[in-house]
């Protein structure tokens, strides 16, 4: 890998704005996302995390701002215009992206490894015999091979959250988002989970996951951005934020949501 | 006895040759007004807001008036026209047509019932809106319509019935015709005897889907 290919901004958000009727979600929000970089937002419910990672696929739309993946323009916006970035341009883009849901939304009447090969066959056109190998691959990765030909409703949550890894992997992205990948499941299925994550960001996986498991965070992050009222206030090295925050805002945050974590372990 | 027993074979025999065309009649239907509801339903969901408007008038108009109007509409209203169809093309027609209009509304609640999740995911997929109808959502409608979709097919059963005022003879009629001649109950307990059969048939039909598409519940 060269040191181009390093250096290579994966994302880049310049100026965004989103609102939900009168309430602002995203206001001028900045960032940029390298290589390799594992990124964890994280903020209060309603700071715009979910959104922020939900516009980087087009699963929603800017009101305006610029998003470039890898050096080329996603979304091109100016108040009140339409976006300059065509539907077919940015599907081709959005294919570099693979995103993991809160809810898994695993197809409930496909298997466990129908839901891998569906997309690369249908949409990539891979061969259904090439599919299953890597599907196979992917699931052994996941340490599910042995469920892979139950029907999501036969799993548990954990297992579901790991096979939808799997499927988002199964398109080949260079980046992963992850919108709050934990917070549906049971205490105890947490771990497998983050493992899986951990895994990929061992693998360099270029990845942003919104969550509220601050341990987790603090593990896995290259860096964290601290959201509140749709703006980034903070994005800094795990260790500044945790330990060191500037923003009263953080401390309160993090403060709040730790005793709430350690209450639940005990 | 051995009379009787002659007379009720006899009976079962001229009413069931009246059924032929209750079965045909009820094939066609079916055979149309299932891939017709889709497709409506797929265009009541669609972004375009005068096929919204169109295909809600029609399930308003269909749903809204009887269907034995619709038959006269249809034979004896289209002749004034100039348009005269045969019994059976006029009987099918109808019954497309106002069957379709229940099942569009019942694919369309069907349809949207699928959780929001499920186009997410094939949209961060990259799957398009064709495939992930076809491949998806569709599938997953299927399964849930086909309680409602049993339904009507058991009640366009008996529905069948009312082709008996366009001149057409029917399961129903044969009956009926067999009551006048003789002036006995038996042609009836015959005829419920074989709507009775029909409708066991259908009913076991739809369980044996059902559980072919509940493997994954």
């Amino acid at each position: 890998m060269s040191n181009q290919d390093l250096s290579m901004k994966m994302i880049q958000a310049r100026n965004l704005f989103k609102s939900f009727g009168t309430h602002r979600v995203l206001n001028d929000v900045n960032f940029e996302v390298n290589k390799g970089e594992v990124i964890v937002i994280i903020g209060p419910s309603g700071s715009g995390k979910s959104t922020l990672l939900r516009c980087f696929n087009g699963l929603e739309e800017i009101e305006s701002g610029i998003i470039t993946i890898e050096g080329e323009t996603f979304a091109s916006k100016d108040p009140g215009k339409k976006d300059k970035i065509t539907p077919k341009q940015k599907k081709e883009i959005s294919a570099k992206l693979g995103m993991v849901f809160q809810h898994f939304n695993l197809f409930p009447h496909r298997t466990v490894l129908e839901n891998v090969i569906e997309a690369p066959i249908i949409v990539s056109g891979v061969k259904k015999s090439d599919a299953i190998i890597m599907a196979e691959a992917l699931l052994e990765k996941v340490g599910l091979s042995d469920k892979k030909n139950a029907y999501p409703s036969r799993i548990s949550g954990g297992q579901k959250q790991r096979v939808a890894i799997a499927r988002a992997l199964g398109m080949n992205p260079d980046i992963m988002l992850f919108d709050e990948p934990t917070s549906s499941l049971d205490p105890e299925l947490v771990g497998e989970v983050q493992k899986v994550i951990i895994n990929l960001a061992r693998e360099k996986m270029t990845m942003l996951i919104v969550t509220h498991e601050m341990r987790f965070a603090e593990e896995v992050a290259d860096r964290i951005i601290f959201m509140d009222e749709g703006k980034i206030i903070a994005d800094e090295k795990p260790d500044k934020i945790f330990n060191n925050p500037e923003h009263p805002r953080i401390v309160t945050f993090i403060d709040k949501i730790t005793m709430r974590q350690s209450n639940r372990q005990e | 006895m051995e009379n009787y027993i002659q007379y009720v074979l006899d009976a079962s025999v001229f009413i069931l040759k009246g059924s032929i065309l209750t079965v045909q009649l009820y094939f066609v239907t079916i055979l149309f007004s299932i891939p017709l509801g889709i497709t409506l339903a797929l265009m009541k969901i669609s972004r375009f807001r005068s096929l919204r408007i169109a295909i809600g008038f029609y399930t308003w108009v269909f749903r809204g008036t009887p269907l034995l109007l619709q038959l006269f509409f249809t034979y004896y209203g289209l002749a004034i026209f100039g348009i005269n169809l045969p019994a059976f093309t006029a009987a099918a027609l109808t019954f497309i047509i106002n069957y379709s209009a229940y099942l569009t509304e019942i694919y369309r609640a069907g349809i949207e019932s699928v959780d929001k999740g499920q186009y997410e995911a094939s949209k961060a997929l990259n799957m398009n809106y064709y495939q992930t109808m076809k491949r998806i959502i569709l599938p997953q409608v299927v399964r849930r319509t086909i309680p409602p979709t049993c339904n009507e097919a058991i009640t366009l059963v008996k529905d069948t019935a009312l082709v008996v005022v366009i001149g057409m003879g029917d399961l129903l009629r044969s009956a009926k015709e067999l009551f006048a001649r003789d002036f006995a109950i038996t042609p009836f307990a015959i005829a419920a005897v074989v709507y009775l059969l029909m409708t066991t048939v259908i009913v076991y039909f739809f369980r044996k889907i059902e559980i072919k598409y509940s493997i994954y519940e």
